[in-house]
């Protein structure tokens, strides 16, 4: 364990050296969210509900989807590529610790910073808007275990994406384009409940709702007890087919790593 | 020394360049479109609960995004590359050749990841636009096409100030890989209507960060044919901002320490 | 009139002091302290037209930072710089034409582009006209040999072959004066060779006035005939290389194996261990009287020598600047 905490402390550290670059990885998150926000704001000029959700409980969406955002979302895909490629990746297949337990560590600490300072802003806010999500109900508890959750799908299946550098030389716009669809897919910009139906029933056996969508629907009191078990078993379920994807893509890939450029 | 013969050579080596990954070039183009896709996906799902949103139809809000969609792949084609250059090669060191150069940094630096091939992602906004006008009957200015291309490529010159501004400061930090995309994600919202905005974010969006005016301001002179206030305010800014970030980056380059042998 | 004329240069750069702990941690993002780490102190040098000097130091000793002063990369904080007449950071476009720079860990050539596309972009923005581009890249790339090689996307060739070529891309403009930092860095012993003979013979037909920086002895010994020392930013050296050695020309140096304990040797200049052996640097007069103290004692093997160039260089970058 003591590797991995001294990589965490070394993230920690990292982000406390690189201040203006942490403050502004928050902003990027807030700002698409906070203009989300102003139109959602004139939509509901005209009508009370729309999608099932009013403007309180819409504005609230966003803000969790705004704390979440930069906790859960991939990241990791673009560190493991960016090893591979640069050959950077051969000095850590040289010590005895494991390279995906590595970026596991980074990850972790990664997503903790990122609760942190997302949390500073987004915490008393909602604290103010909505003070029942932080009484201690079942729908926090499993909300807590669904982010966990959330964050092992993200970590597993960020990771494999990062692992096909392995075969391609250049896959900047494949990470360009999961950087463009996870968002939207996982319902960043939009809750799950607007989308057509075709595309709902499509992502509810996909991993992408349950990277980020479900957790903020759980916190946010949207589904009730029955249906976040039920989410929790299928989270599960994609973080095994992860790991499992993951130790595929990472074995086959090792053996055909050619340290070009190292 | 010629720039136009440089220029044009940098335009040539960008094309040929992304050439050698064509494959990459394909799925760009591809993502731009899909991604132009779901904003259209974005604005019909919208519009499937509500009838107007600040006052604008479901056309409207789609042709708005056309323009947007418009002002980010010019940007994009002429300029973003050769910004991100600029501010890995200051991070890597490699800047210093851009210096050595008997050509303006500055200049070089930013034209020389042109790529008018880029251009192809065009074809999807424009056809989107006939759409509108022959299936949904939106009624657009079409003699004003000149003026709104002109105001369109003020909005462009905005982004590239924003862009350069915020690489320059790679001069005096050591990352700005956020603050990059900070902007960008600031300048991306463009696609949203001006008259949503009140308050301070109105102050905010029109007059110290245009975002509001970039897509806005072409799209009315489009819809109404003209509305010369928001023009005047985007034409002084675009002025401003080259002539702001022109200075920025000749005191900021005094600041450049190299990255070490 | 000296080419290059340095006078009182200074530079130093700012660098964040890390704080130990969480409390140093939290402290350090609210109210950063930084130092000031002094990388060029006080160098004054003249170099004529036609000089061929070698730029030497330990790492960190303020090489770089120097050329990159003198080409007007960077901008002293204080003292006065003047190359070819002119202050290198005014970076005037005449001034640019007429120098130019090789860096060995950096690349210039366009990565996914053969190098011919990017010796074209540079014929654009230096002006050559064709009939000049056409026989001086004939003539360059016969003499370094890399005439097969002009063709070849960039990525695909080896880091001498690359280095060869990065050297004709910075040369091609035939500038008056060329800087040159550790451009053999990392390559075999012919590609070193080769990159050697070119600066010779650019240097000898061209008139060429050269500022290099090397860590390979063999560069300095068969291109320079003038080295300049430099440590902790100062210079402690600037001659010729004959005069280096008349330095040390009345010393010797004694390796001593003392697995018995270290010897003490008031006569020795200088003393370091190096594993089992401790080497002294000691006036050739005093040598019957260190001989004769040692064989009193009965010490054991031992190795007297004359100082090669590379040890007279190594003595001499550990002076204190």
């Amino acid at each position: 364990m003591k590797a991995e905490i001294q990589t965490f402390k070394n993230v920690i550290r990292e982000t406390a050296i690189y201040r203006s670059n942490t403050v502004a990885s928050f902003l990027v998150i807030l700002v698409p969210i906070l203009f989300l926000l102003v139109f959602w704001n004139s939509a509901f000029d005209t009508v009370e509900s729309i999608g099932g959700y009013s403007r309180n409980q819409l504005f609230a969406y966003y803000l969790l989807v705004v704390f979440l955002q930069d906790v859960l979302l991939i990241r990791v895909n673009y560190e493991i590529s960016g090893d591979v490629r640069s050959g950077r990746l051969s000095s850590y297949l040289l010590r005895p610790f494991g390279y995906i337990r590595h970026c596991f560590s980074v990850f972790m600490a990664v997503s903790s910073n990122a609760l942190l300072y997302t949390g500073f802003i987004v915490i008393p806010i909602l604290a103010l808007m909505s003070p029942e999500f932080f009484r201690l109900t079942p729908a926090l508890c499993i909300g807590a275990l669904s982010l966990l959750l959330a964050s092992l799908i993200s970590f597993c299946f960020g990771s494999c994406f990062g692992c096909i550098s392995f075969w391609f030389e250049d896959i900047s716009s494949l990470q360009t384009g999961l950087g463009i669809f996870v968002p939207i897919l996982s319902g960043a910009f939009l809750p799950m409940s607007f989308f057509p139906g075709w595309l709902k029933g499509l992502l509810e056996v996909l991993p992408f709702r349950y990277s980020l969508s479900f957790p903020v629907e759980v916190l946010s009191g949207r589904i009730d007890t029955f249906a976040s078990l039920n989410g929790l078993i299928i989270q599960v379920f994609w973080v095994i087919v992860g790991a499992i994807l993951l130790m595929f893509t990472w074995s086959k890939g090792k053996r055909v790593y050619t340290a070009y450029g190292s | 020394m010629s720039y136009r013969k440089a220029i044009s050579r940098l335009i040539n080596l960008s094309v040929r360049q992304t050439f050698e990954h064509r494959s990459n070039l394909y799925l760009n183009l591809t993502l731009q479109v899909i991604n132009y896709g779901f904003l259209i996906l974005f604005i019909e799902i919208i519009f499937s609960r509500v009838n107007t949103v600040a006052g604008w139809s479901v056309d409207e809000m789609q042709l708005l995004g056309v323009v947007s969609q418009s002002s980010a792949v010019l940007y994009s084609v002429f300029f973003s590359g050769g910004i991100s250059r600029l501010q890995e090669s200051v991070r890597t060191g490699g800047f210093d050749y851009f210096l050595l150069k008997p050509l303006d940094a500055q200049v070089h630096c930013s034209v020389s990841r042109i790529n008018p091939l880029g251009l192809i992602a065009l074809i999807g906004p424009l056809i989107w636009v006939a759409f509108l006008v022959s299936q949904r009957n939106l009624h657009l200015s079409l003699p004003l096409i000149p003026v709104v291309f002109f105001i369109l490529c003020l909005g462009v010159v905005i982004r590239y100030s924003f862009g350069l501004g915020t690489a320059v400061l790679s001069f005096l930090l050591t990352k700005v890989s956020a603050l990059q995309s900070l902007q960008s994600a600031l300048l991306n919202q463009s696609h949203f209507p001006i008259s949503m905005y009140s308050g301070w974010m109105r102050t905010f969006a029109i007059y110290m960060v245009p975002v509001a005016l970039i897509a806005n301001s072409p799209t009315l002179i489009l819809l109404e044919g003209g509305t010369g206030y928001y023009s005047i305010i985007l034409l002084l800014y675009s002025v401003l901002s080259v002539v702001f970030t022109r200075y920025l980056y000749t005191t900021l380059v005094k600041k450049y320490t190299s990255a070490s042998s | 009139m000296p080419v290059i004329f340095a006078e009182g240069i200074s530079k130093s750069y700012r660098r964040h002091k890390r704080q130990a702990g969480i409390k140093g941690l939290v402290k350090d993002f609210f109210r950063r302290e930084y130092e000031t780490i002094p990388a060029v102190r006080d160098i004054s040098f003249q170099v004529n037209k036609g000089d061929f000097i070698g730029y030497l130091g330990p790492n960190g000793a303020g090489k770089t930072t120097t050329l990159k002063l003198l080409s007007g990369i960077l901008l002293p904080d204080s003292g006065s710089v003047k190359v070819l007449d002119e202050e290198p950071f005014q970076r005037k476009r005449e001034f640019l034409r007429k120098i130019g720079f090789v860096m060995g860990s950096k690349s210039q050539l366009w990565w996914d582009l053969p190098a011919i596309d990017t010796f074209r972009l540079m014929q654009d923005i230096y002006d050559i006209p064709e009939s000049d581009y056409l026989s001086r890249l004939s003539s360059l790339a016969e003499i370094l040999n890399v005439v097969n090689l002009l063709e070849i996307p960039v990525r695909k060739l080896s880091l001498g072959e690359r280095m060869k070529l990065e050297t004709i891309c910075s040369i091609l403009h035939f500038p008056d004066i060329v800087f040159l930092d550790e451009p053999t860095i990392g390559l075999d012993l012919v590609s070193q060779e080769a990159i050697r003979q070119f600066l010779k013979w650019y240097n000898k037909e061209h008139g060429a006035t050269i500022l290099l920086t090397s860590h390979y002895i063999r560069d300095i010994e068969e291109l320079c005939e003038r080295v300049i020392l430099i440590n902790h930013g100062r210079i402690t050296f600037d001659g010729t290389q004959k005069d280096l050695h008349t330095i040390y020309s009345n010393y010797v140096l004694i390796d001593i194996e003392n697995s018995r304990g270290e010897i003490s040797l008031e006569q020795a200049e200088k003393q370091i261990q190096i594993g089992n052996t401790c080497r002294y640097l000691i006036k050739k007069i005093d040598l019957p009287a260190v001989t004769a103290r040692l064989d009193s004692m009965g010490s054991e093997s031992r190795n007297l020598r004359e100082l090669s160039f590379e040890e007279v260089l190594k003595i001499k970058m550990q002076d204190e600047g």
